[in-house]
């Protein structure tokens, strides 16, 4: 048996264990909405961890970060930054938007705010951004996906193939057992990734160059400029200090924004849960400083692969590590990929027909009927990424920074409903509109950004600016309900209030 | 479920409630009751300290490592454990959000 042999072997074993894991995780959940969607209010604090952990640090952290260290140098140390920036609002956030999930029964970001604003109409336009902001994310964890398992099998499976494999796997669990897969699935993929990449990343540098402090002394003589912020851009001239930092800053404000991250604050089952998956978060992030190390390891590696996102495993496989070993690695960088993968696909599904559809036909759908079509939306939507997959020249990293320019804006409307009382339903739409519009034009026009902003930070402020302008110019919302509901996320019960006027 | 205590107090029972941005607490005609509410005053204080503390560590974080607050920190030597001055330096702040993060799970935790 060859070498290549062992490595599909063990791999195949692995995405048999993540199939039966995910499929049997569905038997817990009820047949509902809430079931499929939000597990039924019910995820504990290991699972949310994981969740959080496993579906952020995806194919672009396992494949993307070493892939950055290795081209740009230390730009990938924006990633250290935002990921850890990020998490800290969600520590008050996430219990907000749980306690109006539980009153109200949301399982959506976007029927969240529909409710706050009181327009069915924002969920629509907040679901389209969500779901348009999903696809390329989806198409990044595919392309990882498919570039391990070309690489470990010296093009053996072909990169659609590879993507098409692991992505018919998640389509399985998902369309078994929903959110319950997605969760118990990521707990194995979670562990399983960070081991592989703590062994090897510590592993790398000590059989290569004798050692972490060898490797960087020996980087600091020949490739200085690697080893400083802000690191190289993607054409390898110095990246610009306003390009780091918008990176930093549009990648904090957007993480959380993240559809599929945010839902789950509708699937925890207390405010506990939720401030303890954000206290452990950053503990994900340190996962990171391994696999950079891998990446600074490739820098002074006699060869390069042709893509630069494929220097892990292109290390892996000819550094004589044993098979089971290049096996393993596989079966962690798979892991990355299919964790933030299934959640992506379930997310964009349940927003897609819980929003989208159902919010501009302003039908009910029964809950049978409803699963039904959240389902056969997710094999759509994995159809649809796989599409676009097989066509992007993109790096990994590339893309994701593409898809957090359109996530971001729906940062106004999230933050505006818990915290600003006269925002209105017109300036949330007005302001997406606006603000996806501005970062789509400057994506295919990057000569107009203006100081080199990052696209998305420029379409935020675009955004922002036409949000509050047209709320101040617009009917105030209803003031009781508005008190009602910021109430509510605050933990206090009006239920038994009486309105009465101030005294 | 927080409950005002004061018998008197009959403003924090109405529906266009006012709250306080660091506690969550309602306001009494601007003026914070956060003392009256369940838990004690002390937890309270303890509650609006830490949150306090996570927005200047988190700020200052964000300072830090960007332009141009990370210039003075932006380094190769001298290595730590090994790896260069500025990578540590990223490090460092991660670790020190944990530390803050566990500081806010033990006081905020109900």
């Amino acid at each position: 048996m060859t070498d290549w042999r062992v490595v599909v072997t063990v791999v195949a074993l692995y995405l048999v264990m993540n199939l039966m894991v995910g499929i049997r995780a569905g038997k817990r959940g009820s047949d509902t909405v809430a079931g499929y969607v939000a597990g039924d209010r019910d995820f504990g604090a290991i699972v949310m961890y994981f969740i959080a952990g496993a579906t952020m640090f995806s194919a672009f952290a396992f494949l993307g970060g070493p892939g950055w260290v290795f081209s740009r140098g230390s730009a990938a140390f924006y990633i250290l930054a935002y990921s850890t920036l990020g998490v800290a609002p969600y520590f008050a956030i996430g219990p907000w938007a749980a306690r109006v999930g539980r009153k109200h029964g949301y399982v959506t970001q976007a029927s969240m705010l529909s409710h706050r604003f009181q327009n069915r109409w924002v969920a629509v336009v907040a679901g389209v951004v969500s779901v348009i902001a999903i696809i390329p994310y989806v198409t990044l964890q595919m392309s990882g996906a498919g570039i391990v398992l070309e690489q470990v099998t010296d093009g053996r499976i072909a990169r659609p193939v590879g993507a098409a494999i692991a992505y018919g796997i998640v389509l399985t669990y998902v369309w078994r057992s929903g959110v319950l897969g997605v969760g118990w699935t990521n707990v194995f993929q979670g562990v399983f990734m960070v081991v592989i990449a703590w062994t090897l990343g510590l592993y790398i540098p000590y059989k290569l160059y004798g050692g972490i402090g060898p490797m960087f002394e020996q980087l600091e003589a020949l490739r200085p400029e690697l080893l400083t912020v802000p690191g190289l851009d993607g054409s390898g001239n110095r990246w610009t200090p306003v390009g780091y930092s918008s990176a930093i800053l549009i990648s904090a404000i957007g993480v959380w924004m993240w559809p599929h991250l945010f839902m789950k604050a509708f699937a925890a089952k207390d405010d506990n849960t939720i401030r303890r998956t954000v206290v452990l978060f950053p503990s994900f992030a340190l996962f990171l400083f391994p696999l950079f190390l891998v990446g600074f390891a490739g820098v002074m590696y006699g060869s390069a692969p042709a893509n630069a996102d494929a220097i892990m495993p292109h290390i892996v496989l000819t550094t004589g590590l044993p098979a089971i070993v290049v096996g393993l690695f596989c079966a962690g960088a798979l892991a990355a990929s299919m964790s933030t993968g299934d959640a992506l696909v379930h997310g964009a599904a349940s927003i897609a027909v819980e929003d989208v559809y159902s919010g501009a036909r302003d039908t009910k759908m029964d809950q049978h009927t409803k699963r039904t079509v959240i389902r056969w939306v997710a094999v759509f939507v994995g159809v649809i990424a796989y599409i676009i997959a097989l066509d992007t020249e993109l790096s990994l990293v590339a893309i994701l920074l593409l898809a957090y320019g359109g996530v971001v804006q729906l940062a106004q409307p999230v933050y505006a409903a818990f915290l600003w009382r006269r925002a209105t339903a017109a300036g949330v739409m007005a302001g997406l509109v606006v603000g996806i519009t501005v970062t789509g034009l400057l994506v295919f026009k990057p000569e107009w950004r203006p100081y080199g902003l990052h696209e998305g930070l420029t379409g935020l402020i675009a955004n922002m600016v036409v949000f509050v302008i047209v709320s101040l110019l617009t009917q105030p919302p209803d003031e009781k309900h508005v008190s009602e509901w910021i109430a509510t996320t605050r933990g206090v019960d009006t239920a038994a209030s009486t309105p009465s006027s101030s005294p | 479920m927080q409950r005002c205590r004061r018998s008197s107090c009959t403003g924090c029972r109405t529906a266009t409630l006012q709250l306080c941005a660091i506690t969550s607490a309602p306001l009494h005609h601007g003026v914070s009751i956060c003392a009256m509410f369940e838990p004690s005053q002390r937890s309270l204080r303890l509650k609006r300290t830490a949150a306090w503390v996570a927005i200047v560590y988190f700020v200052a974080m964000a300072i830090a490592l960007t332009f141009p607050g990370i210039i003075p920190f932006n380094m190769i030597r001298p290595f730590v454990f090994g790896v260069p001055f500025v990578f540590a330096w990223y490090i460092a702040w991660v670790v020190g959000a944990l530390c803050v993060f566990g500081f806010l799970d033990k006081v905020f935790r109900e």
